[in-house]
């Protein structure tokens, strides 16, 4: 057979890929059991995962794990397409065995045996292409491996004999080879998986630059520091409940620390108290404020009044205007600004605390008046960690010495480090992930190569008629590619419906992948066109060469 | 005297490359006249196919002419030559040539590219004269050889060629069958339409106005009846 050497670097190519994925999937379950999940309330502490970086992205879990659910689909069609391909490929062997004596059982037993025999060769060559690698890269090596080979072996021993069996009782009811429908279903669903892969993929490297633009304004900073603790979401949680038992030992040396070094400090944390009317409000200092490129001069007329500045979504735009007073118990607000329904306005602190936006936030500037108050109410926002810049490192070690408790841990590290290690390791899983969209990409551009030469093959008797009877190839190229277009357009559609309504879907990031579509379009058809045009037309239809 | 169809000049074709080529036409020289009924016979791999498939457009030559109204079809691209096989002839096949997944009556009508529907009813009457027009629905797995070989030839009347090529239209037939594919084949001819049939059945080429006997690539023989 023509294709064997094609089909080896096929299986060897899936292997790769199964072994690597695996390993991926399998390093991140380990981090995911390894550290604790109650501290994983910021991702500075914490080193990205699959699970959470999705999570803020993707509006519903269960989305995600009907999204996983159809690339472990995606990954079995491609499996399936090797095995239709492969029997499709040496039916007449099939029948010439079956016309000296084999039964059914015989055939199947052989085809079974050299089908598995060549595949183990492939996948034994891929361990050892990968195990340098995984060594290099220090990742999982045996585990993976073991779990992709007995996965692999195991579906398409499964797959390769339904399928045989399945061609076999059409050849006994002397009906047409092919699977038709079905087939075209299930290349739909593999082409809308990689397209929704890609979708994800591109829309979360826009959301990663843009979540990462505001924190370099942070990693700019000489000097910056923050002080965080090591300690576990439970013994916190004993804090909030007893404030008054820690006062004087943590809570009121923070509170020290926000009224002595509050010029150097700074603050963004959400309010531990809503107000009635206006709902949530996070605070910033003038520092915080100008780290995230917000313009201060807004705020300069009501700088020396007593009332608190305050921003307000654009939800209130119409319900209230500048200058308006809302009344907030101990202290009130005054309105500096509306945003309008349009205007986004996103900040985000060094750490996230999720994020903040102005769809569903208003932003004051923080006064260190409060801090008794939020800290007597229990927010332990400002607990956690603790933002200083201008601040050299013996003040940051005197600071450490200071809030240090027997049972309750401090260490500072500088912002830059921190946010270059975040930036880093939010790149290097992105860069996984894209990684893994483009292979599945490309294994589904070969899925529908197959698919497209198996059909074609199969329908060679039809289009050498076609021909016979004055048919251009143009023309039965054109007829049978418009079926390739529906499955595209099928296909990027569902794709499209699935990711808006599980991401928040750009005119950017459809484009894009409008283009990706067309190109992949250009492959098929350029594939599509040499495979009609180069039909053996007086083969096919009967008569002798020479 | 009838009017030059085809004229053949020096017509060569050569398979395959270096020691592995094989010459299955060398230097062939004819002249086909409308209204002709030819029968092109010889051994096994004496040519009569490759030159059937020549003339039909299907395969290009090495060498030579194959004039049409004295335009050279070897010239002609692949749009040229499909409008040929379209309009201009008609082509019937040992192995009949019928898709199985459509019905006679669209297997007939697959040569209309527009308006099949207005084609419906000549269709109709193809079958009708070819005695199979009661199968108009059927499934060419419904059909006996000798029906499916009608449906071929109804097809290939479709749009009412000037020539029809038949490559061993009895070849996958019992005798009965093939004396009523000859019958039929006379009658069109006897309408005016050229025919040239390959066949290796002596009793078959008996029948036709002209035999054209190959070996090795040449014509041996032409013989008139």
């Amino acid at each position: 057979m023509k294709n064997k050497i094609w089909l080896k670097l096929y299986y060897y190519a899936l292997s790769i890929y199964a072994i690597f994925s695996t390993s991926f999937l399998y390093n991140q379950f380990l981090i995911i059991i390894n550290e604790n999940i109650t501290q994983r309330s910021s991702l500075v502490k914490m080193e990205p995962s699959l699970l959470t970086d999705f999570l803020y992205l993707i509006k519903d879990n269960n989305t995600m794990i009907f999204i996983f659910g159809i690339v472990l689909i995606s990954i079995l069609s491609n499996l399936f397409y090797i095995a239709e391909f492969l029997v499709f490929s040496t039916r007449e062997e099939i029948k010439i065995k079956r016309i000296v004596g084999y039964t059914y059982t015989d055939v199947i037993k052989d085809y079974y045996l050299k089908f598995i025999s060549e595949f183990l060769i492939s996948i034994s060559a891929a361990c050892l292409t990968c195990i340098p690698i995984l060594y290099y890269q220090d990742k999982p090596i045996i585990i993976p491996i073991l779990i992709a080979f007995i996965s692999i072996f195991i579906l398409l021993s499964i797959l390769i004999i339904s399928i045989l069996v399945y061609c076999m009782n059409k050849y006994k009811n002397g009906k047409v080879f092919g699977f038709k429908y079905a087939k075209k279903m299930i290349v739909v669903l593999q082409f809308s998986t990689s397209l929704i892969l890609v979708f994800v993929g591109i829309t979360m490297f826009f959301d990663v630059n843009q979540e990462i633009s505001p924190y370099k304004n942070y990693a700019e900073l000489e000097n910056a520091w923050l002080l965080r603790d090591d300690n576990t979401g439970e013994q916190f949680y004993e804090i909030s409940k007893n404030p008054e038992k820690y006062h004087t030992n943590l809570l009121g040396k923070i509170e020290n620390i926000y009224k002595n070094y509050f010029d150097n400090m700074i603050v963004y944390y959400p309010s531990g108290i809503r107000n009635k009317d206006i709902g949530s409000v996070v605070h910033l200092s003038e520092k915080a404020w100008e780290l995230n490129n917000i313009d201060m001069k807004m705020f300069e007329p009501y700088l020396d009044s007593n009332y608190v500045p305050i921003v307000l979504n654009g939800g209130f735009y119409g319900t209230y205007q500048v200058g308006d007073i809302i009344e907030n118990g101990e202290f009130d607000y005054v309105v500096a600004k509306v945003l309008k329904d349009d205007e986004i306005m996103k900040v985000l602190g060094p750490i996230d605390n999720g994020e903040h936006t102005s769809e569903s936030e208003n932003f004051a500037l923080f006064n260190n008046q409060f801090i008794s108050r939020e800290l007597y109410y229990g927010n332990t926002n400002f607990l956690h960690n603790l933002f200083f810049y201008d601040t050299s490192a013996e003040i940051m070690q005197d600071i450490n010495d200071y809030i240090d408790q027997p049972n309750l841990k401090y260490t500072y590290e500088s912002i830059k480090d921190i946010q270059q290690n975040n930036y880093d390791s939010k790149m290097d899983m992105l860069s996984a992930y894209f990684m893994a969209g483009f292979i599945n990409l490309v294994f589904s551009l070969m899925g529908l190569v197959f698919v497209t030469y198996v059909d074609i093959n199969s329908r060679e008797t039809e289009f050498s008629i076609m021909k016979v009877v004055g048919y251009t190839n143009k023309y039965i190229s054109a007829k049978y590619l418009s079926s390739i277009i529906m499955i595209l357009i099928s296909s990027f559609l569902i794709a499209m419906i699935i990711t808006y309504y599980t991401l928040r879907l750009s005119m950017l990031v459809t484009i894009i992948v409008i283009i990706i579509v067309l190109i992949v379009l250009g492959v098929i058809s350029y594939n599509s066109i040499k495979f009609i045009k180069d039909i053996k037309v007086v083969e096919i239809i009967g008569g002798e060469n020479v | 005297m009838s009017k030059l169809l085809y004229k053949v000049n020096n017509l060569t074709k050569i398979f395959g490359k270096d020691q592995n080529c094989v010459t299955a036409l060398k230097s062939v020289d004819l002249e086909i006249f409308e209204g002709d009924f030819i029968a092109i016979t010889g051994l096994s791999g004496s040519g009569k196919t490759t030159f059937l498939n020549i003339l039909a457009g299907l395969i290009p030559a090495t060498d030579g002419q194959v004039l049409l109204d004295n335009e050279n079809i070897l010239n002609w691209n692949d749009k040229q030559l499909s409008d040929y096989r379209n309009l201009s002839l008609g082509y019937v096949m040992q192995n009949f040539g019928l898709i199985n997944t459509l019905n006679v009556l669209n297997n007939v009508l697959l040569p209309i590219k527009k308006n099949k529907r207005k084609y419906k009813n000549i269709a109709i009457e193809k079958l009708s004269i070819l005695k199979i027009d009661s199968k108009t629905k059927a499934l060419p797995y419904q059909l006996s050889g000798g029906q499916k070989q009608r449906v071929a030839i109804a097809r290939a009347l479709i749009n009412n060629p000037k020539v029809i090529f038949a490559d061993e239209p009895t070849g996958a037939l019992d005798s009965e069958n093939s004396q009523n594919i000859i019958d039929i084949l006379k009658q069109i001819n006897d309408n005016g339409t050229t025919i040239i049939l390959v066949t290796h059945e002596e009793s078959i080429a008996r029948q036709c106005k002209k035999i054209i006997k190959f070996h090795d690539g040449k014509i041996v023989d032409i013989k008139i009846m």
